[in-house]
């Protein structure tokens, strides 16, 4: 640092440094001699000194909520690069993932439901619920995979292209024009707080998150602060005490996963919603969600051992045994 | 997680979300990029952690400042009405404006000055600022003297504006 104090005063810069504690001790010491005899660099000094603090009191009003630190989000381990997925981030490969597993519920919505329609761009931006595209698809020519654009065309498209594409036709007093530009347009203004507007996607990143836990058990979900957590559950959500939160995510509609360690390789899940809601997310959906393939852990019990917690119905699944699976589901709390 | 790392983690994220905080304007955006980082710290172990963050959190920052702007082109094209705005109450709305307000005067700086203003808010040295932004540590100082003066002189200005106007 270059201490401009000899000739004649203290430039500014070397004034700021001083006060951020970032001389050395030797050119503090230059400076602070320099200070004692000259007067109109101690009056700078001070005047430098409320810079800071006006610059700092500014900076304190433009910082967000002070929140706690939540538990680091954690990634998958082997630096495979798969680490969660940006909300914006397209999410085709859930899109097919829910197609493999959804055969059933396709053939609910309607016979001709041709599972080869690129239905990609359905969740994103947590666009209309993967249903009413599925529903949708009845209306259309049986479009095979070789026919993008009808797709694309009909199923409600999130993607900037397939909305800019939508609206223009809604606009022009096109054919389908359901989700008015008016929604589409406060999607895309707002981008949905975790909990609550990105639900739908969410339900659909639920559902397939145990069909890809073993290829990376923390790629579908969305973290959740300990914050917005409670504001689902309605209470702070619950732990196995002594165990280390690895991370808390939305597990689907009301759920919350809380993700905890047994070792270094190990990890319990809880999930857990609000035992009021149990009934209203309805036991199709949780036959639905429990019917997905899960064998995927070795020794993970296909069934979740549940039981309520205050008002949480809490459930566990981990790499371990039932007994043990029990054991720790008692302690929690 | 190593525990350096760990240490790192504890003792910077708040930093590192307020750093991002005042880039995208969005403290859940904030935060899940500061997470974001934090698993490329992960994933990467940087010899110096804290350095590395805030470089990854401003290309993050970056990234994510060009996609809203691609967003709000895109608003623009699908947009109709105006959006309903749901009356905040008023410590809310003070905080709020005094927030848009300092956003305001940040905008005034230059991208580097508003740069180092920022690291240095968010704990970095001025050896670590320096070797971030481009500049000589010796200039350092002065960068920071004239970002400070100018964040300070734009705000009181906006609020003279604001006087006037009554």
């Amino acid at each position: 640092m270059k201490v401009s104090v000899t000739m004649s005063h203290a430039d500014e810069g070397t004034l700021h440094a001083y006060l951020d504690g970032e001389l050395t001790a030797v050119e503090r010491a230059g400076l602070e001699a320099h200070l004692e005899a000259c007067a109109a660099c101690r009056t700078r000094l001070a005047e430098e000194r409320d810079l800071v603090e006006r610059a700092q009191g500014l900076l304190r009003r433009a910082a967000p909520p002070e929140v706690a630190v939540p538990p680091l989000r954690r990634t998958g381990g082997g630096g495979r690069g798969a680490r969660p997925l940006p909300r914006w981030m397209p999410l085709a490969w859930a899109a097919s993932v829910l197609l493999a597993l959804g055969g059933g519920w396709i053939a609910r919505g309607g016979g001709t439901a041709a599972p080869a329609v690129p239905a990609a761009p359905v969740l994103q931006d947590a666009a209309p619920p993967a249903a009413v595209a599925l529903g949708e698809q009845d209306a259309v020519a049986p479009a095979g995979p070789a026919a993008p654009a009808a797709s694309r065309r009909d199923a409600p498209a999130a993607k900037t292209t397939g909305r800019e594409e939508r609206e223009a036709a809604g606009g022009a007093g096109g054919p389908t024009p359901p989700p008015t530009a008016d929604q589409a347009g406060r999607l895309a203004a707002v981008p949905p707080p975790v909990a609550q507007a990105g639900a739908p996607r969410a339900e659909a990143v639920g559902l397939v998150a145990s069909a890809v836990a073993n290829a990376d058990e923390s790629l579908a979900l969305t973290p959740l602060t300990v914050d917005s957590a409670r504001a689902i559950l309605g209470t702070a959500p619950v732990t196995i005490p002594g165990l280390p939160v690895r991370r808390i995510a939305l597990g689907g509609p009301g759920v919350v996963v809380v993700e905890q360690a047994l070792d270094a390789t190990t990890v319990v899940r809880l999930h857990e919603r609000r035992a009021d809601a149990v009934r209203e997310v309805g036991p199709d959906a949780m036959a639905r969600q429990r019917a997905a393939p899960e064998p995927t852990r070795p020794a993970e019990s296909s069934e979740r051992l549940a039981r309520y917690v205050g008002t949480l119905r809490v459930e566990i699944a981990g790499p371990v045994g039932a007994d043990s699976l029990s054991k720790l589901l008692e302690r929690v709390r | 997680m190593p525990d350096d790392l760990a240490e790192v983690y504890r003792t910077t994220y708040r930093a590192l979300v307020r750093f991002l905080y005042r880039k995208v304007w969005d403290a859940e955006r904030a935060a899940d990029l500061a997470q974001e980082a934090f698993a490329r710290a992960v994933e990467h172990q940087p010899d110096n952690a804290r350095g590395w963050l805030f470089i990854v959190a401003a290309n993050l920052a970056r990234d994510e400042a060009r996609r809203a702007i691609r967003e709000r082109r895109h608003l623009t094209l699908v947009k109709n009405e105006p959006e309903p705005v749901a009356p905040a109450p008023d410590e809310e709305a003070d905080a709020a404006s005094e927030r848009e307000r300092v956003r305001a005067a940040l905008d005034t700086l230059s991208p580097r000055d508003r740069e180092a203003l920022l690291l240095w808010d968010g704990g970095l040295s001025y050896d670590e600022i320096a070797r971030q932004t481009g500049l000589a540590k010796g200039a350092i100082g002065t960068t920071l003297a004239r970002a400070r003066r100018r964040l300070v002189e734009a705000y009181d200005e906006s609020e003279r504006h604001d006087v006037a106007r009554g």
